[in-house]
């Protein structure tokens, strides 16, 4: 795989990543720094959007430790719980990550991991025999039902994602109403196929064996999206496809005169983050064992807000995968340690309002002073 | 307060009643495995109340009519296997009165959506709206204009501030402190830490589930502490972040309650990962689908209470059958509060001891993993 340094195309090239965080448009960084100028690596620390985010969290969780009862807040168990919790979010706020950063965004990603979740659901159940009122909970044929059903959720999250893909590329439909279309398109979907209600009562095993399992102390299901992370911060920041996607994000017209394939990397772009949703749909169904058709409703716009906490641009050619990750710890931080701390639900609302705020703002304020 | 003892007397002597009668029926459709609707009892306490047993409408006098009449059924949650249950009720009893029923709905809550949707099927000119109306307030208007238009308008376990509608069909609700309150409290042995993960401090439904015990306990049980509610909108996912949050925030928690299906299942999936199961009490109100009932069999609820919606179904369309014929003719306002206004169905509490016992059976949920099973 070619790496992004090794980019000789211009177009390419005016917005490739100079940093290992926060990638592309130079903005991020530096509006008056030249761009192949010798690194400046405390200055880099300094003015990465990451590194602020990665402090604010470290703050944030250093008040709720403070503030709960015997510091229970940084305990294993809450740290196994929260990284549990936010691990389907943080694979769809990747996914959304790298679409910021080509300049577009999908709003359909939480109907895409429902439908396929229930896709899976379906595969698991039918062939387990789980679908019977009188399933016993001892799985038949599960060593054959697992794969086919990873499968089945991956590839209709990755189906959906290209649909999404073809229509913004192909039939030039605006993105926030091509995949707003597909929220409704899969949603619905997602209940034919589901019969009209959840999917339930699958395979305890899965559940007790990885969906709240532990390997090492960590969450079966982190470490999926801990590898997943990785090699999305590698593509981002290291080849020349994540190059490519902060290229065409920073300006498409330069793209294309490039002479980058536009068309076909955005259109795989989408698949990857409809993939990313496939995965994480099938998280959910193990960690369940049931579907969750009336959930994940706002899941499209929390994996934004985390993304853009994280350092993504909402007009393209900045992005950030380990960004979008602290952003989504943020998140989860504030959801859990309100509720450790005993604050009651309402202001816990308001609180998480204005801490997503204040981080975007204070964002874009060192951004002015720089 | 009322006697804990006289509703759960009644619920169980309904219950029997509906297994002699089903029993007596032989059952040759699989909903007759559902409490038969000759249980539900009037809310005066009269005991069991019949209805109409006919293939063809009839008026409460026996006068037979050979119309057909229009009935639309506009839920909300129409997803939710209580509201599915409902359906396979409604549509079995319409099928043996002279009765076109259209069930439809949303798949969500939403006030506005169920309102339009109730619009909707208005413009169809039927002669009797079936609902569960998720706001108190907004559907009094509209419920009053379309009873002075002279559609009848059943209210099916929903609430309106107002008596406007012209019979109401609900689960027991009255001693419901002690009803779900009682077996709570003995299992917690009337100390400790409760929490509630419940869908959100504006569905009136929803509320009735916890608040009516969460209320009197500081009176009732003073030894047990109950937190205060945690909202997470029927997402299964969003309910185990609140639960995890709940059990590592409060070392000393002894108990979860859930009202609903999504939040239990959440609960339940928290309580394992923490390695709880046992341990930790776990409570709610779901719809006695097969995962409900795996997770009391696996220790990892405690316990659930289960509404009767079947009944409620049919009970609804029994009611209509029995009323519209008397329409007939009539272009009059039909007139609100009718009584006897209140008709129960029975409110039955599932756990370890009694889950696969005859009388418990009629309660399941009637969904699986292959959908609807009616």
């Amino acid at each position: 795989m070619r790496l992004a340094q090794s980019s000789q195309q211009p177009g390419a090239a005016a917005a490739a990543a100079t940093s290992d965080d926060v990638v592309g448009d130079q903005g991020d960084d530096s509006n008056d720094q030249p761009m192949f100028s010798p690194p400046n690596r405390w200055r880099a620390v300094r003015t990465s959007t990451v590194v602020w985010v990665v402090a604010l969290n470290v703050l944030v969780g250093a008040a709720f430790t403070i503030l709960s009862d015997d510091g229970i807040f940084l305990r294993v168990a809450n740290l196994q719980n929260m990284a549990l919790n936010a691990s389907t979010l943080t694979l769809l706020a990747c996914g959304t990550a790298m679409l910021l950063g080509s300049g577009h965004f999908d709003v359909s990603l939480g109907a895409n991991l429902i439908l396929s979740s229930v896709v899976g659901a379906r595969i698991l159940a039918a062939i387990t025999g789980s679908s019977s009122p009188d399933y016993s909970g001892v799985p038949e044929h599960l060593a054959v039902a697992i794969p086919l059903a990873i499968c089945g959720a991956v590839l209709t999250g990755a189906t959906v994602g290209l649909l999404n893909g073809v229509v913004v590329e192909c039939l030039k439909v605006n993105a926030f109403i091509a995949t707003l279309g597909m929220m409704g398109i899969a949603s619905g979907a997602a209940y034919l196929i589901a019969g009209g209600t959840n999917v339930g009562n699958l395979p305890r095993a899965l559940q007790q064996n990885f969906g709240i399992d532990t390997a090492w102390g960590i969450p079966k299901p982190v470490l999926v999206v801990a590898i997943a992370v990785v090699v999305l911060w590698f593509t981002l920041a290291k080849t020349r496809f994540g190059s490519r996607t902060l290229a065409i994000g920073s300006s498409r017209s330069a793209a294309v005169r490039a002479g980058l394939p536009v068309r076909r990397h955005l259109i795989s772009l989408f698949a990857l983050a409809g993939l990313l949703a496939g995965i994480a749909g099938f998280l959910d169904l193990v960690r369940f064992r049931t579907t969750n058709i009336g959930g994940h409703q706002t899941d499209a716009l929390a994996a934004i807000s985390a993304a853009v906490i994280g350092g993504a641009g909402l007009q393209g050619g900045r992005a950030s995968i380990i960004g979008a990750v602290a952003g989504v710890a943020l998140a989860e931080m504030m959801q859990t340690g309100l509720v450790i701390v005993g604050l009651s639900p309402f202001y816990q609302l308001i609180a998480v309002g204005l801490v997503l705020i204040v981080a975007v703002a204070l964002d874009a304020y060192r951004r002015q002073r720089i | 307060m009322r006697n804990a003892r006289g509703p759960r007397q009644r619920l169980i002597k309904a219950a029997l009643a509906a297994t002699v009668a089903l029993t007596a029926c032989g059952g040759d459709d699989d909903s007759a495995s559902q409490p038969d609707s000759t249980t539900a009892t009037t809310a005066d306490g009269d005991g069991p109340e019949t209805a109409g047993d006919g293939n063809s409408a009839s008026t409460a006098d026996g006068v037979d009519s050979d119309e057909r009449f229009k009935v639309v059924a506009v839920m909300a949650n129409v997803t939710d296997p209580y509201f599915i249950t409902m359906e396979c009720g409604a549509k079995h009893a319409a099928r043996e009165h002279n009765i076109d029923l259209e069930w439809t709905g949303a798949t969500n809550a939403d006030i506005q959506t169920q309102l339009e949707n109730t619009d909707a099927a208005l413009l169809q000119q039927p002669d009797a709206i079936i609902q569960t109306p998720f706001d108190p307030n907004a559907f009094v208007e509209p419920v009053r204009r379309m009873m002075d238009d002279g559609v009848t308008y059943l209210m099916v376990d929903g609430a309106l501030a107002e008596k406007v509608a012209w019979k109401y069909i609900v689960t027991e609700h009255e001693g419901l402190d002690e009803i779900v309150g009682g077996p709570i409290a003995e299992a917690m042995e009337d100390s400790g830490k409760i929490g509630i993960i419940a869908h959100g401090p504006d569905n009136t439904i929803d509320r009735i589930r916890w608040e009516t015990w969460a209320t009197t306990f500081p009176e009732t049980h003073p030894e047990i502490a109950v937190l205060e509610p945690q909202w997470t909108e029927s997402d299964t996912a969003r309910a185990a972040t609140a639960a995890s949050a709940l059990i590592n925030g409060n070392p000393d928690l002894k108990a979860i309650f859930a009202t609903n299906g999504p939040e239990l299942a959440g609960v339940a999936s928290a309580v394992s990962a923490a390695g709880k199961e046992g341990e930790m009490l776990v409570f709610g109100y779901a719809a006695g689908v097969p995962q409900d009932l795996e997770l009391i069999r696996s220790g990892v609820v405690t316990g659930i209470w289960v509404q009767a919606p079947y009944v409620e179904g049919v009970r609804a369309i029994e009611l209509l059958a029995e009323w519209l014929p008397t329409r007939v003719g009539e272009e009059g306002p039909v007139p609100g509060g009718t009584e006897p206004y209140e008709h129960n169905t029975p409110l039955f509490y599932i756990n370890g001891d009694n889950i696969d016992d005859e009388e418990t059976k009629p309660y399941y949920g009637l969904t699986s993993a292959d959908g609807p099973t009616c």
